[in-house]
């Protein structure tokens, strides 16, 4: 076993590191999110010059080849910076599609231009808050003559505000018999397709769209009608353990955030960081990171795999240990910086605004740990959960 | 003007309510009933009375507001003050010389539950529950006649000018500075963590008027109009978003020197003895018990995965932890206030209400985020405010809830951090 990056994985980061270092601030953060997209152009091309946005994708697609620990890498450092940009909307989830089960042509067209940070995908799946994704899709597609005609609802759209396309999560039927679910390419700019864009508690802007008769043509299948189940949930799973590892990075923030505040705070005479108390509270905070870090690079390494079982455990257990330390840390974060932890004025407010939103999404503590228990069974809780080996066999 | 059953069991109209809910609520009221045994025949009569008086004065959309967790304002809250001080209930536990009630420690725990259950509004506690009894133990006979009275009818808003940036758990480092000059004192400094100073007409202030061989000496409390000349508020918005608190800032304020409370010099005591009051009303035992229920409701109207969460005994079993948790510190609250009715002083052992009062309201806001889980994502902040008709992409309900539980965070900060008040139990109460 090794823990530990190559010398290009090292470098790699490093590169990232120096560019968001030079390129995010959180008060240029905090006028995107104002904004109506709450995106940078500049920091998305920026990323695309420095091949980040091609490292998850496979080589014959146009990317990187990469896969579960560089994006461990990409997502602990946007992490670290508070990166708003919709990169695991993007890339991971709606790139992961393509990359997935496009077409040769297809991925042509889309994966070098996202790639390129010259256009940007998202993934209109979620119907409902109040599960996770477990339940059957309303969305419908139907045939008519040799379109598609799709309507439906989607709700919170990750990077849906600033999207160019929409991959689109619908309900096929074939000669009257449901045939599963079917994914779609769709330009954001169709008529049919009407919509409302809003803000996350940590300041990320998604969207809710209607899709109204929205015809599409047959080259916008994305894969093989009726087998898109299996690959939504290999991208979802992808997309949890890449939003843990943002997470791990917040949480190194917010650590080192306290840290320098109680080395510099002083009350009754000497620096808080002098107090016993305290020091096992930040102990603690530490102790919980470390956790994370272990599950973070255990999902990276096998969030990816083929078999969903260890896919399903490694991705669980990183999600539900990353919602409760996340929480602890954030926690003791605010209460260790005093009054200060209150205000909105500290860059602290934005990173535990941003970890309380990573802890609502992408499933609860309570969900995730359910998931891990039951990966046994390879059921997850109702939701038949078939492997995407076995379906990638049937294209 | 609304059905107490309705509010209680937070069943709107063609909300559904299945009956594992109905069950629960009902042990929580049975308990609230067992309770009653404990309870004299006056003191259950007292229920009654205080329940039939806030279901019928408590203004409708103000105890909506409450128990939807949306934002209130100054008006709100001013109007439920108004209806408690045309009752004469304003300030139950003040002597009745001074226009109280003298109601005993109990019958206050009673009236905190039964009208924070009923979504009565926290009244502003400055003028209440700080200055007054500090006025009526140390002021003046002026200044008596003078606040008093207008703390009880409303017209005078009180605030609180304690902290100091550089001062918060260690208040007796505090530097503004009051420098007399013939009858006035000139203050510069700033105070900061001011809640709601932005709604006050008066403010009340530790300040520095000689430096002395302990900190704790040459502290004065001053009484001061928010309209004098010199001060000026600036917003402090807390990471929810919200303005509740401020910095106060002093430049070359002018105060007269009749509004010195007590000795120069001797502020300190005053001060502590500001802050020992209301020791069990931080407990926030109505609120919780209020926000249990709430937890409850949307635990059975809110669908996640296909089925509410009150159906998932993993979720119930962390709910009945707390409501353990809850009955334990409602039952040592009213261990503390019978010591004190029957003649003992309020001791610091009342530290431990504000903690374990604290963590219980943080730990019900995580548990009604988590019932709604990623519906809480949104952050519509015109949602939680006057005049929302708006749809929300969540459930309305979970609108706040992310909001709600970030500024809850602060509880445990503010009033002496919970980590200031284990350090007061183990000094003064183990001896450590």
């Amino acid at each position: 076993m090794k823990f530990s990056f190559t010398d290009e994985q090292t470098m790699f980061k490093d590169g990232l590191d120096r560019f968001l270092e030079k390129n995010c601030s959180i008060s240029a953060r905090r006028q995107m999110v104002e904004s109506k997209e709450a995106s940078s152009e500049h920091l998305w091309t920026g990323l695309a010059s420095l091949g980040v946005l091609g490292v998850p994708m496979s080589e014959s697609s146009g990317g990187f080849g990469g896969a579960g620990v560089e994006a461990m890498i990409v997502m602990q450092q946007l992490g670290k910076h508070l990166v708003l940009e919709p990169y695991i909307p993007s890339v991971i989830l709606a790139g992961g599609l393509v990359d997935l089960c496009g077409t040769d042509f297809q991925k042509k067209v889309l994966i070098p231009e996202l790639v390129a940070g010259e256009g940007k995908l998202a993934f209109a799946h979620t119907e409902q808050l109040n599960d996770e994704g477990d339940t059957p899709l309303s969305t419908t597609a139907t045939q008519s003559g040799n379109k598609w005609v799709l309507n439906g609802e989607k709700k919170l759209i990750l990077g849906g505000a600033a999207t160019d396309r929409f991959i689109i999560s619908a309900k096929t039927q074939e000669s009257g018999q449901d045939s599963g679910v079917t994914l779609f390419i769709a330009e954001s700019l169709d008529e049919s397709i009407t919509g409302k864009a809003y803000p996350l508690i940590d300041g990320s802007r998604v969207l809710d769209i209607q899709l109204n008769d929205l015809e599409l043509g047959p080259e916008s299948v994305l894969g093989t009608i009726g087998k898109g189940q299996g690959f939504i949930d290999c991208v979802y799973d992808r997309a949890t353990a890449a939003v843990c590892a943002e997470a791990l990075g917040v949480m190194e923030v917010v650590h080192e955030m306290t840290m320098d505040y109680l080395r510099t705070r002083r009350q009754f005479g000497s620096a808080l960081s002098q107090f016993q108390v305290l020091q096992h509270r930040a102990v603690d905070m530490f102790i919980n990171i470390e956790e994370v870090r272990s599950l973070v690079m255990n999902a990276a390494a096998k969030g990816w795999s083929d078999d969903p079982k260890e896919r399903i455990r490694s991705v669980s257990a990183a999600k539900a240990l990353t919602n409760r330390a996340s929480r602890h840390v954030a926690q003791e974060a605010i209460q260790l910086h005093g009054g200060m932890g209150m205000t909105q004025e500290l860059p602290l407010a934005d990173y535990v605004r941003r970890l309380l939103s990573i802890d609502l999404m992408f499933g609860g503590e309570r969900f995730q740990r359910q998931r891990f228990a039951n990966a046994d069974t390879q059921k997850v809780d109702g939701a038949a959960f078939v492997s995407p080996k076995k379906r990638w066999k049937q294209i | 003007m609304f059905d107490v059953h309705q509010i209680l069991y937070g069943a709107r109209a063609g909300s559904p309510l299945n009956v594992s809910l109905l069950a629960l609520i009902y042990s929580t009221v049975e308990c609230i009933q067992d309770m009653d045994i404990n309870f004299t025949k006056e003191e259950t009569l007292f229920s009654e009375e205080v329940r039939d008086f806030v279901s019928h004065q408590l203004p409708g959309d103000v105890s909506r507001k409450v128990l939807e967790h949306k934002r209130l304002t100054k008006d709100d809250v001013h109007r439920w003050h108004v209806a408690l001080y045309k009752k004469g209930w304003i300030a139950p536990n003040w002597p009745e010389s001074y226009g109280g009630r003298g109601w005993s420690a109990v019958q206050q725990h009673i009236f905190d539950v039964e009208s924070s259950a009923l979504g009565a509004p926290r009244l502003s506690p400055f003028g209440l529950g700080m200055i007054g009894p500090v006025l009526m133990a140390y002021g003046t006979e002026a200044q008596k006649s003078e606040y008093l009275p207008k703390i009880l009818s409303g017209e005078n808003w009180w605030c609180q000018g304690y902290s100091e940036p550089g001062s918060g758990s260690d208040l007796a480092s505090l530097n503004t500075r009051a420098e007399r000059k013939g009858d006035t004192y000139i203050v510069n400094g700033q105070k900061t963590w001011t809640t709601h100073a932005q709604w006050a007409d008066k403010i009340f202030c530790l300040v520095r008027t000689s430096t002395g061989a302990r900190r704790q000496e040459g502290i004065s409390m001053l009484l001061c109009d928010m309209n004098t000349p010199g001060i000026e508020v600036r917003p402090i918005i807390t990471l929810d978003g919200e303005h509740e608190v401020n910095e106060v800032w002093l430049q070359d304020v002018e105060i007269p020197v009749e509004n010195l409370v007590g000795e120069e010099d001797k502020g300190w005591a005053i001060g502590k003895f500001l802050l020992s009051h209301e020791r069990t009303a931080i407990a926030g035992v109505g609120v919780s018990r209020r926000e249990l229920v709430y937890l409850k409701h949307l635990a059975s109207v809110h669908q996640y995965r296909g089925k509410p969460a009150i159906d998932d005994p993993v979720f119930m079993d962390r709910v009945t932890e707390l409501e353990i948790d809850l009955l334990a510190l409602e039952m040592t609250v009213l261990r503390v206030a019978s010591g004190e009715a029957s003649g003992g002083e309020p001791g610091p052992e009342a530290s431990i209400l504000k903690i374990r009062g604290t963590e219980i309201q943080q730990r019900l806001t995580e548990l009604q985020l988590e019932v709604v889980g990623q519906s809480a994502l949104p952050h519509l902040p015109m949602a939680w405010g006057d005049n929302w008709m708006g749809q929300t992409p969540g459930a309305l309900h979970a609108a706040p809830l992310a909001a709600r539980y970030l500024n809850t965070r602060k509880t445990s900060i503010y009033g002496g951090t919970n980590e200031i008040q284990r350090n007061i139990i183990a000094q003064r109460v183990l001896g450590l």
